[in-house]
């Protein structure tokens, strides 16, 4: 897709700023801050959870008081206060949120300034025809609400907050639960296993392919909060569903948390496409403030050719510590992964994925595209393992870097680990600047360095963004020109 | 608090003590040699969540103890005759058993342009300069502390400006009849403005339960150039791990090497640019068998503008062996136009065989040329069928793929004595491997 004039319209419509810096005023109800036992009890309490899960939850803290931060990543911040961040901020609402008119409407225009029409139109605007998305928001840390429920119920998928979820499947949640994700898989997991507030559960049942588009926003609102969602997504046999996500946060001067679990599940011939578009707050140019996203996403193909496909646009957040990845355990399943990462000013992501290949007839695909601009750093990190009983492997992986300006970095860390002979696996990596020619070419035709500058960066990420939903696509686009906004000249 | 000193190191340490009171030197070197012994003791052998370890595996080292020789070993030159690159015309420095041999070696063939002597013969002339050398590695790992303290054999190389030497230098080290034997051996090779040189090593061994420990310090001035060749022929049973600190200007260095020797055996090549315009060229052909575990890591610290650099990697595995390859190029923020290349290409012979490989770029610089690439994979079955229909067995028909897949490294090794060797080298592991598949005895 090319940037069209539409495109650049948007983006000179939203340059200037972080579009979705305002915070909005809601009451929200705040856990104490700090962590201890009786906060995870206190979460628990208010979700009006059963006894399994706050037990589960406990077990999860305790785990985590014994484990050490990872530092092993290329990113550079200050010690995360754990005690110094609210785990539980929900904006007050009535009775729980069963209809849209019970939510605060300020919420709902939060909402509207985020572009999502949470409302009765599901189409976008200005995309005709384009399907329905069916929205689960979450802010702060408590899902207010879930359009299109009815719609979906009849033809049997399951669409709401996991919190819900626990009451009305606990037999599914129970089942799948934590099983992707191990409770104790890693410091920033198994910090939300024990403390995590909401997220989305969907269950798409065997056979059948979702009807529209299921998408959450995230949105944190609240300061000193920590967002620490979780998602657990399960297609049965033959089913398919494309889930989208954005996050979005207000500008704030200190730094918020974010710390995810997302678990996906695909039984025999399932599909599962996640797209997400984060965009959380970045920090301002000067690195001050901005979001910590710590995110652990993995999904399991756990049947014969399932399939599994990440799709991401990071564009935002100060740091960004992300490994969405695919455990290809049935024969013949498939995995996916399609990243533009940009990092502009302070930011620093470190980023990538892993594929890990135990049927036989696996194969995986990574396409990675990493920009780093002004002061940023930006790191590719992704693992390929092919274990001894994997026949016929194949993977593909190709991470390109792009570097603009002499400030920024740009690493590639890659593992290739293959302990069977008939996996072919193939690695290509470059470094690269936009070439003068190419610049030159776009300002002959008139264009301004900036315009030249996202021309050039889109056509480079074309290969992930053609990946994405078309709603999402165009504004992928736009966020990379604003993203990179001060980069040149 | 007192912790437990592992028995290994406590065996190390029991080494130290016992051998140290021998070693040539004075008392600033001692002072040198016990500081790093401490470090030593409190780093301990690296773990396998070190990252640079993470595939290696040194568990014969931490099984028994190893020392140095005390007594100059003997062997004869029909041993190192055979172990030698044959027909290469070359004056030989010999080690046997990690300790110099001066009559097995040629030095009254030595260029009379150079100055080359054994480190124990500097240590023993009590030599003022040898302070100069830069032998204490104190910002160095568990290896290079270990060496250091343990320092008492190997060779300092000192080729002054200008001079170009034509014939090149060979060096043998042989071990033989030598279990729980340590070889802690220290090279200093520095070039002055425009010299040349060129080294062949051969590193040979029995199937003695041995440790080489040797460190190459190399220095190359503006316009050098020092081409070396390594062929590591260890033992199946020997502990090799070898690094080499390189430090050039505008200049090139080159090493071609092949490995088919020891149980566990790793090479490290360190290499750091100090001027514009140095090129550094890497070639290493990997054959591991049963049991062997190879390991490659290099670092390339791209640290000034305008100097290039070329990995190329090769391995083949056979059944139950690993082999990986960590290659890590640092393009620093002024190194602009850099062109940093690797290539790691790996071949799985048997499905018990393990290939891993981590080619890294960390890269703070805009305007540079980084590329890796890595593959992994097994012989074409297209390959094997169409060299089966024209009558070759399926041994052969293999021996021919895996030969040509290495070929290409050996095949710009210089001097033709050397490139045959490799070839010749490849062949004899060729001979042995594949191991034969039951559908292939008939």
């Amino acid at each position: 897709m090319s940037a069209t004039a539409e495109t650049k319209d948007r983006v000179a419509e939203l340059a200037g700023a972080y579009k979705h810096g305002w915070s909005t005023d809601i009451e929200s109800v705040f856990a104490p801050k700090g962590l201890n036992e009786d906060i995870v009890r206190y979460i628990s309490e208010k979700q009006n959870e059963p006894e399994w899960l706050l037990e589960w939850r406990l077990k999860a803290f305790a785990m985590w008081q014994k484990l050490e931060e990872p530092d092993w990543a290329m990113l550079n911040y200050p010690p995360i206060d754990y005690q110094d961040i609210y785990y539980y901020a929900a904006p007050k609402t009535k009775e729980g949120p069963n209809s849209l008119d019970e939510v605060d409407p300020e919420l709902l225009r939060t909402y509207e300034k985020l572009g999502i029409p949470i409302a009765e139109q599901a189409v976008l605007a200005g995309v005709k025809g384009a399907p329905k998305v069916a929205v689960d928001a979450v802010f702060d840390s408590v899902s207010v609400a879930t359009t299109y429920r009815e719609e979906l119920k009849r033809v049997g998928v399951v669409f709401m907050s996991i919190s819900e979820a626990v009451h009305e499947h606990p037999e599914l949640v129970k089942k799948y639960l934590g099983t992707v994700v191990p409770q104790r898989d890693n410091y920033f997991a198994t910090l939300n296993c024990a403390v995590f507030s909401d997220g989305t559960f969907v269950y798409i049942p065997k056979g059948v392919r979702c009807p529209m588009e299921l998408s959450t926003y995230f949105r944190i609102n609240a300061e000193n909060t920590g967002q620490f969602e979780r998602t657990l997504i399960i297609a049965d046999e033959g089913s398919y569903v494309s889930y989208l996500e954005g996050c979005t946060a207000p500008m704030r001067d200190e730094n918020q948390l974010h710390a995810a679990v997302v678990e996906l599940i695909a039984l025999d011939d399932a599909e599962i496409k996640y797209s997400t578009v984060q965009n959380w707050y970045p920090g301002d140019k000067d690195g001050k403030g901005g979001i910590y996203n710590f995110v652990t996403k993995r999904g399991l193909c756990r049947g014969r050719n399932s399939k599994i496909s990440w799709t991401q646009v990071e564009t935002g957040s100060a740091i960004t510590w992300k490994y969405p990845s695919c455990i290809l355990e049935g024969d013949g399943s498939v995995g996916e992964f399609y990243s533009v990462a940009v990092t502009n000013n302070r930011q620093q992501a470190d980023t990538g994925t892993k594929m890990i290949h135990i049927g036989k007839n696996t194969r995986s695909k990574i396409i990675s595209k990493g920009i780093s601009a002004g002061h940023s750093s930006n790191t590719y990190r992704g693992l390929v393992r092919v274990l001894g009983g994997a026949d016929d492997v194949r993977n593909f992986t190709q991470c390109d870097s792009l570097l603009l300006g002499d400030t920024c970095a740009a690493h590639t860390v890659p593992y290739i680990e293959v302990r069977n002979p008939t996996a072919q696996i193939e690695h290509e990596a470059t470094t690269s600047k936009i070439s003068d020619d190419q610049m030159f070419y776009c300002m002959a035709r008139g264009l301004d360095p900036e315009e030249a500058v996202a021309i050039v960066v889109n056509g480079y990420a074309k290969e992930v963004l053609r990946e994405l939903p078309m709603e999402f696509a165009v504004e992928a686009q736009a966020l990379l020109g604003i993203s990179l906004e001060g980069s040149v000249g | 608090m007192m912790t437990q000193t592992p028995s290994h190191i406590a065996d190390f340490k029991r080494a130290y003590e016992t051998a140290g009171p021998a070693f040539p030197g004075g008392k600033q070197l001692g002072g040198m040699r016990d500081q790093a012994m401490e470090r030593f003791l409190s780093l301990g052998l690296p773990v396998r969540k070190a990252e640079n370890w993470r595939y290696f595996d040194l568990t014969p080292l931490r099984d028994q103890a190893y020392s140095p020789a005390l007594t100059l070993p003997t062997a004869t030159l029909a041993m190192i005759d055979e172990a030698a690159v044959p027909g290469l015309e070359a004056p030989r420095l010999v080690f046997v058993n990690g300790r110099f041999s001066r009559t097995l070696s040629d030095m009254d063939r030595l260029p009379d342009t150079i100055t080359c002597e054994s480190l124990h013969q500097r240590l023993l002339d009590g030599d003022d300069t040898i302070n100069r050398l830069g032998l204490d590695l104190a910002d160095g790992d568990a290896f290079d502390q270990l060496n250091t303290a343990m320092l008492a054999e190997g060779l300092v190389i000192d080729v002054p400006d200008g001079v170009k030497v034509d014939q090149p230098l060979e060096l043998v080290y042989l071990t033989s009849k030598a279990d729980g034997l340590a070889s802690h051996l220290r090279l200093v090779i520095r070039m002055g403005k425009g010299a040349e040189l060129r080294l062949a090593e051969t590193i040979i061994g029995d199937d003695s339960r041995a440790f080489t420990n040797l460190i190459t310090q190399i220095t190359l001035a503006d316009d050098a150039r020092l081409i070396c060749t390594r062929r590591q022929l260890e033992g199946s049973q020997t502990v090799h791990v070898s690094r080499n600190h390189v430090t050039l200007g505008d200049a090139l260095y080159e090493l071609a090497q092949i490995s088919t020797g020891g149980k566990s055996a790793r090479h490290e090549l360190l290499a750091t640019f100090t001027s514009e315009g140095g090129h550094v060229e890497y070639k290493n052909v990997q054959l591991a068998g049963e049991g062997q575990i190879h390991d490659t890591l290099t670092l390339f610290d791209h640290a000034v503008p305008q100097c290039t650099s070329m990995q190329t990697y090769r391995g083949v595995l056979d059944k139950g062996s690993k082999a990986s390859f960590q290659g890590k190029v640092l393009v620093r923020q002024d190194a602009q136009k850099t062109d940093a290349r690797q290539k790691a290409d790996s071949l799985i012979l048997d499905r018990s065989a393990e290939a891993n490989a981590k080619p890294e770029l960390e890269i703070y610089a805009d305007d540079v040329q980084c590329a890796h690439g890595a593959t992994v994979g097994e012989l074409s079955q297209d390959q094997l069928f169409y060299l089966n229909s024209r009558g070759l067995s399926p041994r052969e028909a293999k021996a021919v793929l895996v030969e040509a897949f290495i070929a290409e490294l050996c095949e710009s090794v210089e001097p033709e004595p050397v490139r045959n060797a490799f070839l010749a080298d490849a062949r004899t592991w060729l001979d042995r491997h594949p191991v034969k598949a039951a559908e292939e005895v008939r």
